[in-house]
């Protein structure tokens, strides 16, 4: 189980990833007890990659990458597991560390450019602001915030330097957080929702500005989403969270083309696709669990279609288990998915 | 940014009339007026003695007609007199200085203490050192401020003899007034600081800039308290008021000159025109340095447009 | 942020558990049984102070603290201690009366011009900015000028100037209150504009008023106490706070005590206030940034 999934990753030339989740468990505590919010979650990333997390709200997508960059909230306590980048373990750094790290070699693009944006500090300055952090003298940070801006396509970029948030539209905030996270080019964007606060129409131009952002800084992505079309069009691997675990894994060829987990499987045909016209939309039935109430064995098996309350679902997590060309799923009776 | 600034001052003038009015009206109800005022300070005179006088000073006229001519009076710089028959204008202006200074010594003694330690216990918060900061800034609400200043007073003024017990003028008089005046709204603006960077270091801002790797006492201070500090102003502008009120108490107990000692002095002497003028002038002081302090709010938050009001 | 960070509790609760929440509360109990402290030397003031507050004996003037004077005497020659003990009575009548004068007439006008609006809230509202562009302390000086000095006046003028406070709270909620849902859906079921008012608005003006109202209580007692230290409030001899501090401030360099009680006495009452209402607060409505009122 502590062996990474993609350590058989085939597409990858280099054997050691950038960033490595290892057996990472965090839980929150609450007025109601110490809730569990992910439980072993293991992956890795490869330099040059593009890692697509999916998973309903609640499934734990955001405070797995949130422990990444050493973001999470005050009631969260990591129970177990590794994060190494480059390998070295980000949990044991001091927080000086940290904040070297942070912003510099892992940065972060946000979910709402409405929120995540100072209202009362400049764009420029706060482009600028990343840089000068990191080292960056006045006018160098200037120089290249106002590059960075041209890079994320802000026309004008001389004049929006000196504007204030409320003055852009919703887009443009975005491409603002894109540049601030891609500022000093780092190894790493982790990219949280990037696209869902967005108006529909703009979410496809501000994706691609990302992914131009994330090529131009020679960073990997991790990017969380619940939109498999955004998977579709820019990741290269896939995790499927459900309930604070990973129940399955792969590339996105597989995972889109032979989905193996029911999980997975309910995903898509949950969502209308051109492909297959003649099937009808399934929506999985029930609510994804709360934090509060997960169900024991497999969190799943209340929804689950194919195990139909079988005793192994109820009693046993199941582990992942490789199914060869990289793909992994969680599951009891993958058997008969396959 | 000059055009809002004139249209804000123009904005006073009616509030300026307003509260001069309702001055005005609150004096009607004063028992007595300039002449018994004059009587009951030793001189005598006859009933129709009294009559020639009143005449002579319009107080027989409808009150309407003399808040007219109080208000034109007003546009002129005229206060009326004393009884002594000084200008009030005069009397009264020549204690504004001491006022304001007083006034501005007390907020900075209260930035200077209420900023900092809101700061500290926003940054702590939920901590023993949150709760003894609160704690104190209760007890701070909660000291009556002329009972502190003679504490001050007899510790640091008669048995320590380190500064006056009585305010000259000099810097070494300001310092237990300023003090005794600005403690109790620095225990305000702790409490308020406190809760609005609390708030602030909630927002989503603050996790992007940790995520750009800012230290902890960058993002407190460049982000945090930056966007806290909208809300504190305005309250700031409040307060003013406050401590405009309080240096009726201050003035008196350190036996410093001032306008709030004029107010005291001319209740207690029945000098009701100026008693008038005095109060006239705190309340404009305090609606201009609320236009001051609009007009910065506007500055530290740009969402705020300028030009509309 | 976190989508995995469980919803808070639920608003909604029965008058039982706001009860069970308010007798947990540090600050509530602290503060309450303080103020209750006060409360008993004033009502039992007659039983519980050694000697009569008023009677001078001038052979023991100034004594300092002792077994038989526990916070010594004053320049008559006066108990300090029992003249602290009676003190609660007007301090307590100055910050009670004021905060029910103000409530009473701020929250029945400021609701009433909140919930009909047009020209009546239009010159209410011009009035109250008004009113605020004094420091309330002065509104109250000028009063108490009109109406002389002592208990009464003092109460009632502390009592006119906190009103438009309570105007300007209670119109703001009642505005707010108009747009909710529980409160249009009254109105579309074809309640009266007095059931709608009084039994579904008023719930929203409530806690915050509540708030102000011990808030109030607070600055009206440091208020009053400051009039007679400045000899507009309560004349001699009757034994007030701010009249003992005044009066000790002239043997000052003697006696330090004679000024030192009644003020500790003023600040204890004053801080336990304080500390009630700041647990109400956080019990009752913590969203609200209640200042203090002076």
């Amino acid at each position: 189980m502590s062996e990474p999934i993609s350590a058989h990753h085939p597409s990858s030339q280099d054997p050691a990833p950038l960033l490595e989740v290892r057996n990472l468990s965090i839980s929150f505590e609450t007025h109601s007890g110490v809730l569990p919010a992910i439980e072993d979650v293991s992956f890795a990333l490869h330099p040059g990659d593009i890692l697509g997390v999916v998973g309903e709200s609640g499934s734990g997508k955001t405070v797995t990458v949130s422990s990444l960059v050493g973001l999470l909230p005050d009631n969260a306590h990591i129970d177990g597991g590794r994060i190494l980048y480059r390998g070295q373990d980000l949990l044991t750094l001091s927080d000086e560390k940290l904040e070297e790290i942070r912003g510099k070699e892992i940065a972060m693009v946000f979910q709402d450019p409405m929120t995540s944006l100072n209202p009362v500090m400049r764009v420029g300055h706060q482009i600028a602001e990343a840089l000068r952090i990191h080292g960056a003298s006045r006018s160098e940070a200037r120089e290249r915030a106002i590059e960075l801006l041209e890079l994320v396509d802000i026309p004008n970029p001389r004049q929006r330097y000196r504007q204030f948030p409320h003055e852009l539209s919703g887009g443009m905030r975005q491409r603002v957080v894109i540049a601030v996270a891609i500022a000093n080019q780092p190894s790493v964007l982790i990219a949280d929702e990037p696209t869902t606060a967005l108006d529909v129409t703009i979410q496809a131009q501000v994706l691609e500005v990302l992914a131009a952002g994330c090529g131009a800084a020679g960073a990997s992505m991790i990017l969380v989403t619940h939109d498999l079309g955004v998977i579709a069009e820019v990741a290269d691997r896939v995790a499927v969270m459900y309930a604070g675990r990973i129940v399955e894994t792969g590339t996105v060829e597989t995972i889109f083309h032979r989905p193996r987990h029911p999980y997975t499987i309910g995903l898509f045909t949950s969502l209308p696709r051109l492909d297959t016209e003649l099937e009808q939309l399934q929506p999985i039935p029930g609510v994804p669990p709360t934090l509060a109430a997960r169900p024991t064995g497999c969190a799943f098996h209340t929804r689950c279609g194919l195990s139909g309350e079988r005793e192994p679902c109820r009693d046993q997590v199941p582990e992942l288990i490789s199914l060869g060309d990289g793909q992994s799923g969680a599951c009891h009776y993958l058997a008969e998915t396959g | 940014m000059l055009r809002y600034i004139v249209g804000r001052l123009a904005l006073t003038i009616p509030v300026l009339i307003g509260v001069a009015t309702l001055i005005f009206l609150l004096m009607q109800f004063i028992p007595g007026d300039a002449v018994t005022a004059k009587m009951s300070a030793g001189a005598r005179f006859s009933p129709e003695q009294q009559e020639v006088m009143r005449e002579a000073l319009g107080l027989n006229r409808p009150v309407i007609v003399q808040l007219g001519d109080y208000l034109s009076g007003l546009v002129r710089g005229d206060l009326g007199r004393s009884i002594a028959g000084r200008s009030v204008i005069g009397l009264v202006g020549a204690q504004i200085p001491s006022t304001l200074i007083l006034v501005a010594a007390g907020m900075i003694v209260a930035l200077v203490i209420g900023v900092p330690l809101g700061v500290l216990a926003a940054r702590r918060r939920n901590t023993l050192v949150d709760t003894a900061a609160m704690g104190t800034a209760v007890l701070g609400l909660s000291v009556p401020q002329f009972w502190l200043g003679l504490m001050l007073i007899i510790l640091f003024a008669v048995n320590l003899g380190w500064f006056p017990v009585l305010s000259s003028g000099g810097f070494d008089g300001l310092f237990l007034p300023a003090i005794t005046l600005g403690l109790a709204e620095a225990a305000i603006l702790a409490r308020l600081v406190r809760s609005s960077l609390i708030e602030s270091l909630e927002q989503d801002y603050i996790t992007t800039a940790r995520a750009k790797g800012a230290s902890d006492s960058r993002v407190t201070w460049r982000h945090g308290l930056r966007n806290a500090l909208v809300p504190v102003v305005t309250m700031i502008g409040l307060q003013t008021g406050n401590l405009l009120g309080a240096s009726v108490v201050i003035e008196t107990l350190f036996g410093r000159q001032g306008v709030g000692k004029l107010v005291v002095d001319s209740i207690l002497q029945r000098e009701l025109a100026i008693l008038q003028g005095s109060i006239l002038i705190l309340a404009s002081i305090f609606v201009l340095i609320n236009v001051i302090v609009d007009i910065f709010y506007r500055v530290l938050d740009p969402r705020v447009k300028l030009g509309t009001t | 942020m976190l989508d995995a960070t469980p919803a808070p509790a639920p608003l909604t609760e029965t008058t039982v558990g706001v009860w069970r929440r308010l007798l947990s509360h540090r600050s509530v109990v602290v503060g309450g049984a303080l103020f209750a402290l006060v409360l008993i030397a004033a009502l039992f003031a007659d039983w519980l102070a050694p000697f009569d507050p008023v009677d001078t004996d001038p052979v023991n003037a100034l004594l300092p603290p002792s077994g038989d004077h526990w916070m010594g005497t004053d320049q008559l020659g006066r108990d300090v201690f029992s003249r602290v003990i009676h003190g609660a009575r007007p301090s307590l009548i100055m910050g009670l009366v004021p905060m029910l004068i103000s409530s009473i007439i701020g929250t029945t006008a400021g609701m009433i011009i909140g919930y009909y609006g047009r020209w009546a809230d239009l010159l209410m509202t011009r009035f109250v900015d008004l009113a605020l562009a004094f420091p309330p302390i002065l509104l109250a000086l000028t009063v108490v000028a009109v109406l002389g000095p002592g208990l009464w006046s003092v109460s009632l003028a502390l009592g006119l100037s906190g009103i438009p406070f309570y105007i300007r709270m209670a119109r703001g909620q009642v505005i707010q209150a108009k747009e909710a849902p529980f409160v249009q859906t009254a109105v579309a079921i074809g309640a009266s504009d007095r059931r709608v008012l009084f039994r579904h608005i008023i719930y929203r003006v409530f806690p915050p008023i509540l708030v102000m109202m011990t808030i109030h209580v607070a600055g009206a007692i440091l208020a009053g106490a400051a009039l007679s230290f400045l000899g507009l409030g309560i004349p001699p001899p009757t034994a007030e706070w701010g009249t003992m501090i005044q009066d000790g401030r002239q043997f000052l360099a003697l006696s330090w005590w004679t000024a030192f009680f009644p003020g500790v006495a003023l600040a204890i009452t004053v801080f336990a206030t304080n500390l009630f209402g700041d647990g109400l607060r956080d019990v009752i409505d913590p969203r609200s940034k209640g200042q203090p009122i002076r």
